[in-house]
């Protein structure tokens, strides 16, 4: 299995010196007691440097420089995690990947958003497109029970993904995409994964439940008239900062022993309670992930 | 540019024509395609129930009334994803609709895309907003897999979408949003399903505790500026959702016409863009709301085929609207 510690930015680098340091949003000494005891001993071999979520967040090309220095010095392969963009942010994009390809030609990037993998396919042919986890569209759905859950071998609709089909298959072998990446559904993974034709990797201990560019952090402390909207390019990033617990005291979505909802910055999630953890985990194991992406802080 | 409504019954598509669309979607829901893949398995992203037709013939039946009013009439199959085992159905249904004289396709997966225009090459596909064509270099990959129709995801604002059309190939179409329902969050990455209990995120009980980062035992907490409390914003974030997302609880505007999120006082600049349609969300709706839908986007597009300046025809929108204190919130604007 190989291991990857994420960081979304340059300011969280302190990690690369103590992977297991405290976490705001993740209990980490937990986390890592599971993946210890499915998976055997952590020993980070790459690095994830950005988020996949605001493009308000997309790192300098110097922080990017500065983090790439950092994970080559550690000895630690390097992968950019980038965001799904609007135009405001397609050029800022693209400086990076020009500073990127520059300094490390075959370095790999995640991809959020079809706009991206076409400009890495078009400009940057060296550099190593992953599919990110928001391209996969398998539901996260807190609300997934009985019937719709996973039953062992045989795959349930919810278990599967369109990236499997022939026609995804041969259009992503066409851009070059071999790596597509996945969170732990409520449903489980796919029992039949490997069959799908790609490597894959897993995120934890957080799942992406829901993302957008209305960012309720980001409306904190600002006017009436220019709250909740999306042409407003300054942030102060409050998400920084802060971070939400979520509850729903109608039951529409229910408590759960197997995970907390939280929402950070623009995205919610839902972070994964240790059995849970463990069977995710487990599952990864079985059908064939090979790359698991510890990621404490999302964004 | 033209009023595209939603049609979900033979039965709306002449009132809906004679209101002022010159386009007409809608979804089908077969009996047959719920018998093979289940319930749960949709074909597109409504249902089955008011939303969708029931059968092919139904759609026939519009389509050759919508072409006698030559108006057209496109077909939803915009889930983000299908899986390989519904691709041989997918591909016979592509058959059946195009023969039956639909007039583009709406979708949002990139395979199924790739995969029409291969088997059917004449088809016209519309990308979905669904796909989330974000900017100018998706609208290029879309443009590559044969897309004739770009239906830009809600929120882009004026300025964004001036860029990405500038930045684009002259042969394609754009569809914008312009009246009802918004989406808190990016319609194409978001991973729940309304079938399972309705909107996660319209759900006006969440309850939101702030929890402050702390390193090394240190607050790094910063409080904005203005003094607003974090549950003020809760308080006012549910007040968007009611008037923009959840459309005022469904009620009309004094004048009958729908409330919530609406591009109206954008028609000047969206025609300066070029866009070539106007897209009105619900196909659930009643046919009372898609009707007064379409009849205040026709008279608003008369004040600007008339000649009335752009202020002018800001606020004559809002008159229509009725709500002129609601619009001033800016909560129900699609292009703030």
């Amino acid at each position: 299995m190989e291991w990857a510690l994420a960081i979304p930015q340059g300011i969280n680098l302190k990690r690369l010196d103590d992977p297991w340091a405290e976490s705001a949003l993740t209990p980490v000494a937990h986390v890592r007691a599971v993946m210890e005891k499915v998976l055997g001993p952590v020993r980070f071999s790459r690095l994830y440097f950005g988020q996949e979520f605001c493009e308000k967040a997309l790192p300098a090309a110097g922080e990017l420089e500065e983090v790439l220095a950092a994970a080559h010095a550690a000895g630690l392969a390097f992968t950019l995690v980038t965001p799904y963009v609007t135009e405001t942010a397609l050029a800022r994009s693209e400086e990076l990947l020009e500073r990127l390809v520059r300094l490390a030609p075959r370095a790999e990037v995640v991809v959020n958003d079809w706009g991206l993998l076409y400009l890495l396919s078009r400009k940057f042919p060296t550099l190593v497109p992953v599919l990110g986890r928001l391209m996969n569209k398998i539901l996260r759905d807190p609300r997934l029970s009985g019937y719709r859950l996973g039953k062992g071998e045989v795959s349930t609709p919810f278990q599967m993904s369109y990236l499997a089909g022939p026609a995804m298959q041969t259009l992503l072998e066409e851009f070059k995409v071999r790596r597509i990446e996945l969170d732990y559904p409520p449903q489980g993974l796919d029992p039949h994964l490997p069959d799908w034709g790609y490597r894959s990797s897993l995120y934890v201990p957080l799942a992406v439940i829901t993302t957008g560019r209305i960012c309720l952090m980001n409306a904190w402390g600002m006017e009436k008239e220019e709250k909740f909207k999306t042409s407003r390019q300054a942030c102060d990033r409050k998400c920084r900062f802060y971070w939400l617990e979520m509850s729903d005291p109608s039951g529409q979505v229910r408590k759960s022993r197997d995970w907390r909802i939280v929402q950070k910055g623009n995205t919610v999630f839902y972070l994964q309670r240790e059995d849970f953890l463990a069977k995710g985990l487990e599952e990864a194991a079985r059908t064939g992930v090979n790359r698991i992406v510890f990621q404490p802080e999302p964004i | 540019m033209k009023i595209l409504a939603p049609v979900s019954s033979l039965s709306e598509a002449l009132p809906l024509i004679e209101s002022g669309a010159r386009e007409l979607y809608c979804g089908l829901s077969p009996a047959a395609w719920g018998k093979e893949h289940g319930e749960n398995i949709w074909l597109n992203r409504r249902g089955p129930g008011k939303a969708n037709l029931a059968d092919s013939e139904e759609l026939e039946k519009i389509v050759a009334l919508a072409h006698r009013k030559e108006t057209k009439v496109f077909l939803t199959m915009n889930q983000p994803g299908y899986v390989k085992a519904l691709y041989p159905d997918l591909i016979s249904f592509v058959r059946d609709t195009l023969s039956i004289g639909v007039d583009a396709l709406i979708m949002a997966d990139p395979g199924l895309i790739r995969r029409v225009k291969e088997k059917e090459p004449a088809a016209v596909i519309h990308v979905s907003s669904l796909a989330s064509v974000l900017n100018s270099s998706s609208i290029g990959f879309f443009r590559s897999l044969g897309a004739q129709r770009i239906i830009f995801p809600r929120y882009l604002d004026l300025q964004v979408l001036h860029k990405m059309i500038e930045a684009s190939e002259r042969d394609l179409e754009f569809e914008v949003f312009i009246l009802n329902d918004g989406c808190v969050f990016e319609e194409g990455f978001c991973h729940v399903s309304h079938a399972f209990g309705g909107a996660f995120c319209h759900n006006p009980a969440w309850s939101y505790k702030l929890r402050e980062i702390s390193a090394g035992g240190n607050k790094v907490s910063r409080l904005p500026a203005g003094g607003e409390t974090f549950q003020q914003n809760v308080d006012e974030y549910k007040r968007w959702l009611w008037l923009g997302i959840k459309n005022f609880g469904g009620f009309p505007g004094p004048g009958g016409y729908p409330l919530g999120m609406c591009g109206l006082c954008a028609l000047p600049a969206l025609q300066a863009l070029g866009i070539a349609s106007l897209k009105i969300v619900g196909r659930e709706a009643s046919l009372r709301k898609k009707a007064a839908g379409v009849k205040l986007v026709r008279k608003t597009l008369d004040l600007l085929e008339a000649g009335c300046s752009e202020s002018e025809l800001r606020e004559r929108a809002k008159e229509l609207k009725g709500v002129p204190g609601l619009c001033r919130s800016g909560y129900m604007c699609y292009y703030r």
